[in-house]
């Protein structure tokens, strides 16, 4: 894999190991510098310094989940520099912000650099599935999904991937199974509700700011797939 | 779209996107895990035997496409 290293380097350090924990806490000043080249107002950039300031905490130590603490860094899985990762998820952290109803209303006298500030409306958009710059969530998106995924157990990833991506029937499954359809249709709709309720939690672990419904990730996934790491 | 599509939408982006970090290993399968592979399709696999073969198709593409195929068939 390309970004073992910085794979490694995030294990470590969710490990608790102090060197890796400084080696990902120096990755901080970058995505600062790069938040803040964005920035055309003392508001915003006062934002991008809180974010990063509460990223090492969001990384590190962690937020409940059903008594669980989860660590945002754990959702880092190398498809990207670890320096590249961090600096999307607090620029995604960013972008949503602006496009927040409390930084939109402001008299502003400066033009939005990029899409900054700019409404869903002004892009052209209204519907939830246009509220988003696709560039900005996808890379994201993958990441909540993927960790969606690895929390199924064996029985529950196979049964979903042969019925909604190799479009095997339900009743195929029973019979390999050796139990009724109604059970496999059951077990389908469970799994089903608990990605869902992942997916989201997820990504608003990713991105507090981020106001995406189940019907945008959807649209989002079914659009050609764009990443942004390569920017950074 | 349906549910059905949705989540098909959501596979599909996976597949297109993971590339390597998936998790998911391309490689090939020995002789007897496929005739395990056939075996679970078949409803033959005893309990033990089908949650071992369980867990390698859930991360090995091939064993999905083979087991996907079986199924089909």
């Amino acid at each position: 894999m390309a970004n073992q290293d910085d794979l490694t380097i995030a294990q470590a350090a969710l490990g608790g190991d102090s060197a890796a924990v400084n080696a990902v806490l120096e990755e901080l000043p970058y995505s600062l510098a790069v938040l803040l080249s964005k920035c055309t107002d003392s508001d915003s950039e006062e934002k991008a310094r809180e974010i990063i300031e509460d990223l090492p905490g969001d990384l590190l130590a962690g937020v409940d989940r059903d008594g669980k603490a989860v660590k945002l860094l754990e959702m880092y899985q190398g498809r990207a520099s670890l320096r590249s990762w961090i600096t999307v998820v607090a620029l995604s952290r960013l972008k949503s912000w602006w496009r927040g109803p409390g930084y939109r209303k402001r008299e502003r006298g400066v033009e939005p650099q990029q899409d900054q500030g700019v409404s869903p409306a002004e892009r052209g958009g209204g519907s939830d599935g246009e509220a988003h710059d696709n560039s900005d969530v996808l890379a994201l998106l993958a990441d909540a999904l993927s960790d969606s995924l690895r929390t199924l157990t064996p029985r529950e990833s196979v049964c979903l991937r042969l019925v909604y991506l190799h479009g095997v029937e339900q009743q195929r499954l029973a019979r390999m199974f050796g139990c009724h359809a109604a059970t496999i249709s059951r077990d389908l709709e469970q799994t089903k509700a608990s990605i869902k309720r992942r997916l989201l939690w997820n990504l608003r672990l990713l991105d507090p700011f981020l106001e995406i419904t189940w019907n945008d990730c959807v649209r989002l996934c079914a659009s050609e797939s764009i990443s942004i790491f390569d920017s950074f | 779209m349906d549910e059905e599509d949705q989540f098909g939408a959501l596979f599909g982006f996976l597949e297109r996107f993971e590339g390597d970090v998936s998790g998911r290993s391309a490689e090939s399968l020995d002789a007897e895990m496929e005739a395990k592979i056939r075996g679970l399709a078949a409803g033959t696999l005893d309990d033990n035997e089908r949650e071992e073969v369980l867990q390698v198709v859930s991360s090995n593409r091939a064993g999905m496409e083979l087991l996907a195929s079986c199924l089909r068939n």
